[in-house]
């Protein structure tokens, strides 16, 4: 994957983040911490695990799901978007 | 049951070879079980862990952290369970007032014993580092465990339970609701909950089958609903928040479950429209509210009727377990006996907390003398309750600003406290919302002079990141010239509700008075 993917993610992501928020779009830096900073209630971050398989359009191994992996938008790219090498 | 090592592993005498816990794919016999529990009751004592040690343990909700528990009661040391996910801030805030000998973490944090000596588990094989003293003076008075909460003087509060105030609970509960031998009950609490150890113990008494989920999973609903199928849970005990998520995302899985009875909660308010949705997914349900405070655990039990009663306005919580006895006390501190008028729940029964670790102010507030002789030792709850013309008990809402926030209890004033230390921060309220049986926060800030409010949101969200638990943080910020002052001289909490109600609830856009 291209870089532009992240961005078109990080893009996604925001205005689904931001519909739940509240939060302004252009305050929502890819490290910005989600969940730990109040953005996101549990509820929330269940949506934003739905978001994500729908973006990549496979389920998200519940092996390497963590209680904080989806704390920023960065950590998600990473953890379950970005190709592995 | 004489002790709570016997209560967690006595099973073992007469089934040892039933399961006990499973984890994952992994499970533990009650024999394995106490095996393990012995072998670290050995460490502890080749260690210098012994009565008036005080244990720290840092994990997951995993078998080992059960063994351990058992091993600190035998061993006379206090079990500290701490938040492995809370901010490294927090956690090093609530080690410094545990002041434990020992802190033990899995390999994830291993660093964490923050100078202190440290334990580390591999697998279940635990590795005590070299150093610490020889065993201290027996200055332990039966003191179990500490469990913290959320402390209203703006610091977490540890709550000290006896091994016979706890023993006492457990009793209460089990005569309650004992399982049938072999029964598969899931928990969902993370350690430091007071709850997941009533899953445990009521499960391992009654020589049931524990199954520890991986909390992991309650992030995906539908994976949760599976969970239960896939282990055969016949009881699950979970927070509402859990259950309200499973209904919205697999609600058609929740209908195909075949073997689920029972679900136990606590911890927060139930709505009825989830419950009556259960109801209709699952036929055969009951639903199990345990009511109370961790300062006795829970003081009532109550299995609610399925289908619930029409036009129910408060879920009964119950008439009190065999070992408390719940009264009610009016403004003028006389006992109320009649039906349906409401009051100030105080409990009174070997069952009560010794005092919260750093507040003799604290403590002295909450466990008082029985206000109707004057004599013996009550707990004043803090909850405004009625019964009814059965003796069942209901409750309607917190006498103080107290609130439960995905099952975690949360005090406003804490988090106003850690809020109003940052630097750019002039003052702040905290105001709890509910909608729909969930609560969110929402701070109001007055920033300082001068350093304007330029980023301050970001700033105090990073800040709160770093300082609280995500439980804690508030999800709404509203940036103000003032706050407006009740009548005592403190910020006015209501005005501030009635703002957000009044429409100005739409994020940053409230037009208040300067003060």
């Amino acid at each position: 994957m291209k870089n532009t993917d992240r961005e078109l993610f990080y893009d996604k992501m925001r205005q689904f983040i931001c519909a739940r928020s509240g939060f302004s779009p252009e305050k929502i830096a890819p490290d910005t911490a989600l969940i730990s900073s109040g953005l996101l209630d549990s509820l929330a971050v269940s949506e934003s695990v739905f978001f994500v398989e729908d973006f990549v359009g496979r389920p998200i191994e519940i092996d390497d799901f963590r209680m904080m992996t989806f704390n920023s938008m960065e950590h998600i790219y990473n953890t379950y978007i970005a190709p592995k090498p | 049951m004489n002790s709570f090592y016997e209560l967690l592993v006595g099973a073992a005498d007469h089934s040892p070879e039933q399961e006990a816990v499973i984890s994952g794919d992994a499970s533990w016999t009650y024999r394995e079980l106490k095996a393990l529990t012995d072998r670290y009751v050995e460490q502890f004592a080749a260690s210098g862990v012994g009565r008036g040690s005080t244990v720290a343990v840092m994990l997951e909700n995993r078998p080992e952290a059960i063994a351990l528990f058992a091993a600190c009661a035998a061993s006379g040391a206090v079990f500290t369970p701490i938040d492995v996910h809370a901010p490294d801030q927090r956690r090093r805030d609530l080690l410094c007032d545990a002041q434990p000998d020992l802190v033990v973490t899995d390999v994830s944090c291993a660093e964490f014993s923050d100078g202190r000596r440290g334990a580390t588990l591999v697998g279940s094989e635990l590795r005590v580092a070299e150093g610490g003293g020889a065993p201290k003076e027996a200055r332990n008075d039966g003191h179990l465990y500490t469990i913290y909460t959320s402390g209203s003087t703006g610091r977490p509060k540890g709550i000290m339970m006896s091994e016979g105030a706890a023993l006492s609970f457990f009793r209460g509960l089990l005569e309650f609701m004992r399982l049938p031998a072999g029964s598969r009950y899931m928990t969902t609490s993370p350690l430091h909950f007071d709850y997941f150890w009533l899953d445990v113990g009521l499960t391992l008494a009654s020589g049931g089958v524990l199954i520890l989920l991986d909390r992991a999973q309650l992030r995906k609903p539908g994976a949760f609903v599976a969970a239960i199928e896939r282990y055969g849970a016949g009881y699950v005990s979970a927070v509402p928040t859990i259950w309200k998520m499973a209904l919205r995302f697999a609600a058609a899985d929740l209908a195909e479950l075949t073997t689920l009875r029972r679900i136990v909660f606590a911890g927060e308010h139930f709505p009825q429209p989830h419950i009556r949705e259960l109801y209709r997914l699952i036929p055969d349900l009951r639903i199990v509210n345990v009511y109370g405070q961790s300062e006795s655990i829970a003081c009532a039990f109550h299995l609610l009727p399925n289908p619930l009663p029409a036009g129910l306005q408060h879920l009964p919580v119950g008439r009190g377990h065999c070992e408390a006895e719940l009264f009610l006390i009016d403004d003028n501190g006389r006992e109320i006996r009649e039906p349906f008028r409401r009051g100030e729940l105080y409990l009174e029964g070997q069952l009560l907390f010794s005092g919260y670790s750093n507040g003799r102010d604290e403590t002295a507030k909450r466990l008082l003398p029985d206000p109707r002789s004057g004599t013996g030792t009550t707990f004043r709850t803090g909850d405004i309750c009625y019964f009814d013309d059965d003796g069942v008990f209901y409750f309607v809402r917190r006498a103080d600003s107290q609130v439960q926030v995905a099952g975690n209890r949360v005090e406003p004033a804490e988090i106003e406290a850690v809020i109003g230390r940052h630097e750019d921060v002039n003052n702040v309220a905290v105001v709890a919302m509910e909608s729909e049986g969930a609560i969110t926060l929402h701070a109001f800030v007055v920033p300082c002079v001068g350093n304007g409010a330029h980023d301050l949101e970001e700033r105090l969200r990073s800040y709160c990141a770093a300082h609280l638990p995500y439980y804690m943080s508030p999800r709404a910020y509203h940036l103000v010239e003032g706050i407006p002052i009740g009548a005592t001289g403190k910020n006015d909490v209501n005005a501030l509700r009635g703002l957000l109600l009044d429409g100005g609830g739409e994020r940053g856009v409230c037009e208040l008075p300067a003060s």
